[in-house]
């Protein structure tokens, strides 16, 4: 047997293509001749090594491949952080414009609010009034006595006049919810009831409950009546 | 088998690259998780032990010690693993092992049985230092169990019995050079 058919024996056996017959030839062989079964093996040696060499290479391509899954992981969670600082930037941005070019809503009622006149039962300048009435007191700055007077009003026929005035009391005392109450309560077919929404919306900026203002704003604006401009400009300032 | 699993097992059987990217791809995950519970890897160790199953799966089809599959692929590739990682371990604790405990079904086997490691590295060493083409012909033939006519298509050759008479060339001279290396009565 030449070397080159010993080679080609040997492959055949560790492939599996010899049959049946041919194996057990060759094994038998193996455990009687010493000679062939030392070139056996070497043949295995270095078979094994052709292998290692294989599994190495192999193993090479997978430490990429795992390399490659880690960046892609590592790349993920820097996309996260760096979309986690920007959503941060956005949102203290955000605050900090809201913060600090918010308008201060104490002054815009400051501009805006003035106590309206008593127009229904003004004072008897001369002064020999004896006894003042609910609208005359309001016009002394008594707000408590006119509460008084007008909250004793029964709600059935308490004018929208004294709804008003009622309301600017309270106003004048900061009792807001209750102002709001009178100002909320007077008749749409006054005369009474335009001053009174937008009071409604002095009212609400008083509060500082902006998205309330922009509300009733936009429906004084819509009515286009009397405060239309007062609310296009108050709004224009929110 | 579901019908991903015999997709890839025919993969694996005719283009070896990409066969085994889409494995490490598929399974990487949920074997590196299921090793570091089962035995307590670190992530590094369960890798290495993942890519080492892998590689091994591979041999096994190859060789044709893995046919067909009577059960998932991933069973295979998870019974190698954790074959592996019992090796693993035992290496790294330096405790005997039963090799009833780490021997499989029977249905495959480990990619050689060759005893002596350091030997087996020395001659990989000197097959990189041969240098091509014999590297190519020799691992193309011996590990990935290509046939002659597919070496010659991938290798551009003329045809099989060109590389045939190369490949007795190469491992002739391997043999030589792992001879000169080793005493012979070493081997």
């Amino acid at each position: 047997m030449t070397p080159k058919e010993q080679i080609e024996l040997f492959d055949n056996f560790i492939n599996g293509n010899l049959s049946g017959d041919e194996k057990l030839a060759f094994e038998h062989r193996l455990n009687n001749d010493l000679k062939l079964k030392e070139e056996f093996d070497e043949y295995r040696l270095i078979v094994a090594g052709i292998v290692e060499h294989g599994a190495k290479g192999l193993k090479e391509k997978l430490k990429e491949r795992e390399e490659y899954h880690r960046r892609s992981h590592t790349n993920t969670k820097m996309y996260y952080k760096i979309a986690a600082a920007i959503l941060l930037v956005m949102v203290s941005t955000f605050l900090i414009l809201k913060y600090a070019y918010s308008p201060n809503l104490e002054s815009l009622y400051l501009k805006y609010y003035e106590p309206y006149p008593n127009i229904v039962d003004p004072l008897d300048r001369t002064g020999n009034s004896e006894a003042f009435s609910a609208y005359q007191l309001y016009e002394l700055g008594e707000y408590d006595e006119t509460i008084e007077k007008l909250s004793a009003i029964p709600d059935n026929i308490i004018k929208p006049s004294s709804l008003f005035y009622l309301g600017q009391a309270y106003m004048a005392t900061s009792e807001l919810e209750k102002a709001l109450d009178c100002f909320q309560k007077v008749d749409d077919n006054s005369n009474y009831y335009q001053i009174a929404q937008w009071h409604i919306a002095l009212t609400f900026l008083k509060l500082n409950d902006v998205e309330q203002v922009e509300i009733q704003l936009e429906t004084i604006i819509e009515q286009k009546g009397d405060y239309q401009k007062q609310a296009i400009a108050l709004k224009e300032e929110l | 088998m579901k019908e991903s699993e015999l997709e890839l097992f025919q993969l694996l059987s005719t283009d070896s690259e990409k066969g085994l990217i889409r494995i490490y791809d598929i399974y990487r995950s949920e074997f590196i998780n299921w090793c570091v519970k089962a035995y307590s890897t670190n992530e590094d160790d369960a890798a290495d032990i993942f890519q080492d199953s892998v590689i091994a799966l591979y041999y096994n089809i190859r060789s044709g010690q893995l046919t067909e599959l009577t059960s998932s692929l991933k069973s295979y590739l998870f019974a190698i693993g954790k074959n592996t990682a019992l090796k693993k371990i035992n290496k790294q604790s330096k405790l005997l092992i039963n090799d009833d405990v780490v021997r499989l079904s029977g249905q495959f086997e480990q990619i050689d049985h060759f005893e002596d490691e350091d030997k087996k590295k020395v001659v990989a060493a000197l097959l990189d230092k041969l240098g091509e083409p014999c590297k190519s012909i020799l691992t193309l033939f011996y590990f990935d169990k290509y046939s002659m006519e597919s070496i010659a298509n991938k290798l551009d050759y003329k045809n099989e019995h060109v590389v045939k008479a190369q490949k007795l060339r190469c491992f002739n001279s391997l043999k030589k050079m792992t001879l000169e290396r080793f005493n012979q009565d070493q081997l």
